[in-house]
């Protein structure tokens, strides 16, 4: 049999459970507290990442730049007429050919002056068909197919063609999923997981000013 | 631990769960779409932001799209977003319509179902994002209902927050317009920011050179006192803004006003070739006067093959040098491979020792693109003859 000291005496307990339950709900409050700051920065950095930028003097390293070997049918072209006035090439992987199942590089150069565009798929020229309706004149592209290889990383892009500002516009993930588009001088491309699989020069004329001015 | 402390304690474990599941986990709606899709999307959302796609036009609106118009963004187009994506989803479904079509054309029947099959998914999807769009704009009306409570919790915190709302608005469409107007002057005048680069590139050099002579302090000084950069930008200013009066084909600008931007470039290449021309004159009066030595390593030669189409390398290869009197020879060197192959300039130094009748000459790569720029040594030594091809020759 307990003595009476030995019990805990229940006017204390009451006393007690408040404090503790102040106590606690502080604790809730702080652990809220922080979550929803540690909540509100990481929402603020993934809008960050996610929204448009201009990219001024972007500083690349330096290296031995990554060309693409052009076919011979690619150089002959090359050789009778010139770098093309306008291209656009795209890197997938074929799904249509029951014979192949490689990587893609679908290829569209432009003569203006010709008046010719050929179609290229993996060097090898595919089409030749004019264009309706060439333009007159146009400002020559400082860029050249060969400095695209496929699943080139935005680096390399930069070391290869020499572009140091450009604008970068995230796309929307559920429309490619890593999806990032750029705009630099006179070219635009894409990029899905840092790997490139769109890219094509931006035709430029002379008298373009009247849709802008 | 009593009951309660046990729902709180599970409490802040859930919140905390929960909280790292919203923030870490990606996104469970990855798209199913392949490379080949990817490509083509990317391919029509570039096209389509520059206006170059055509989109999907209402049949009969008699709308004439533009030749080409540059990116126009507005505060609205994230919330425009999925529209447009739909509207891409409809333009690739049509493409593909347009490739089976052509596939059935041709005979083969196996691509022209793949194709049917690509652009009844594409349909599929544009339909899930009307779907999208409409749960979205339910949403919306429950977020405006939840607004008016927010409203009708105290006039003081909706001025604060209409307040807020205000300047981040501001502050981003400024922001855009910045976007818009920079990508503007990229795209608008890529000559002017071709030669931004080249010069930006001299200007290093120039400061290099001081630093290297005077060392870093001096140097610095000695580059911000003598004004090169600011003097150099200013020319570049008055090349590139200001049209002057001296036009030789003034009836061409009032036909063309758009030709107004490229035209000075056409006036600041003038001087440069008026540079080069007495030297050529140098060159057909000098070469028979020409003694074997002491020969002075001062003047230009180039090769005999003419690149007609350009005015700044209109040979394969170009020398220009100036020997001062110390016997130190300064100077460029440029190869253009010519038709479409690139070109490379190089600034060149060193010393002829007298007597000698070659030049080794240290070149410090100042430009150039294309492959020739891509492919050739940012330093390279050339050894000179006067009135010869350099060695090595880029472009023979």
């Amino acid at each position: 049999m307990h003595s009476p000291a030995s019990y805990p005496n229940p006017s204390q307990l009451v006393k007690k459970q408040p404090k503790k339950i102040v106590l606690i709900l502080i604790l809730v409050i702080m652990v809220m507290c922080i979550i929803s700051t540690v909540a509100f920065l990481v929402f603020s950095y993934r809008e960050f990442q996610r929204s448009p930028k201009l990219v001024e003097g972007a500083k690349v390293r330096s290296g031995a730049p990554t060309l693409y070997s052009l076919s011979a049918e690619q150089s002959e072209v090359i050789n009778r007429l010139g770098q093309p006035d306008s291209f656009s090439i795209m890197f997938y992987r074929e799904e249509f050919d029951p014979s192949y199942d490689g990587e893609v590089r679908d290829e569209v150069w432009r003569y203006y002056k010709e008046g010719i565009a050929y179609t290229f798929y993996n060097g090898a020229l595919t089409y030749e068909e004019p264009i309706s309706s060439p333009q007159t004149s146009w400002i020559v592209p400082v860029y050249t197919p060969a400095q695209f290889t496929a699943n080139a990383s935005l680096t390399t892009i930069l070391a290869t063609t020499g572009i140091r500002d450009y604008f970068e516009l995230p796309l929307e993930d559920e429309l490619i999923d890593g999806g990032t588009l750029y705009y630099a001088p006179g070219l635009t491309f894409g990029l899905a997981n840092d790997q490139l699989i769109y890219v094509e020069t931006i035709s430029m004329t002379e008298s373009m000013g009247d849709n802008n001015e | 631990m009593n009951k309660q402390s046990k729902i709180i304690s599970l409490t802040i474990v859930l919140v905390i769960f929960l909280t790292v599941l919203a923030c870490g986990l990606p996104s469970a709606n990855s798209s199913a779409s392949t490379s080949f899709d990817n490509a083509h999307l990317m391919m029509i959302s570039s096209r389509g932001l520059l206006d170059l796609y055509t989109p999907i036009v209402p049949e009969g609106s008699g709308q004439v799209l533009p030749s080409i118009r540059l990116i126009t963004y507005e505060t609205s187009m994230q919330l425009l977003s999925t529209l447009e994506e739909m509207n891409q989803q409809k333009a690739l479904a049509a493409e593909y319509q347009r490739l089976a079509a052509a596939a059935e054309r041709s005979g083969h029947q196996v691509l022209q179902e793949t194709f049917n099959r690509k652009a009844q998914a594409c349909l599929e999807r544009a339909q899930q994002l009307e779907q999208k769009r409409a749960d979205w704009r339910r949403n919306r009306r429950f977020v405006v209902v939840i607004r008016r409570g927010a409203r009708a919790f105290g006039q003081a915190i909706r001025e604060v927050l209409n307040f807020a709302a205000e300047i981040a608005i501001d502050r981003l469409e400024s922001r855009i317009e910045f976007y818009v107007n920079e990508i503007r002057a990229f795209l608008a005048n890529p000559i002017r920011y071709g030669f931004d680069l080249a010069l930006n590139r001299q200007l290093d050099i120039i400061k290099n050179q001081f630093i290297d002579r005077l060392g870093p302090f001096f140097g610095q000084r000695a580059y911000e006192l003598l004004n090169i950069n600011q003097e150099a930008w200013n020319l570049e200013g008055q090349i590139f803004n200001k049209p002057t009066k001296a036009s030789t084909k003034p009836t061409e600008q009032s036909t063309q006003p758009t030709l107004q931007s490229i035209q000075p470039t056409t006036q600041s290449i003038q001087p440069t070739k008026q540079s080069v021309q007495p030297t050529k004159q140098s060159i057909t009066t000098t070469v028979p006067t020409i003694t074997p030595t002491p020969i002075i390593f001062t003047g230009s030669w180039h090769s005999q093959t003419a690149c007609p189409d350009n005015e700044e390398e209109p040979y394969r290869w170009g020398i220009s040098l100036t020997e001062a009197q110390d016997g130190s020879v300064t100077g460029t060197i440029y190869f253009h491979g010519c038709p479409g192959g690139g070109a490379v300039n190089y600034s060149l130094s060193g010393v002829h020792v007298p007597g000698e009748v070659t030049l080794t000459l240290q070149g410090i790569r100042t430009g150039g693109r294309y492959i020739l720029y891509a492919s050739s040594p940012t330093t390279q030594e050339f050894i000179i003859r006067f009135n010869e091809p350099p060695e090595p020759n880029f472009a023979p």
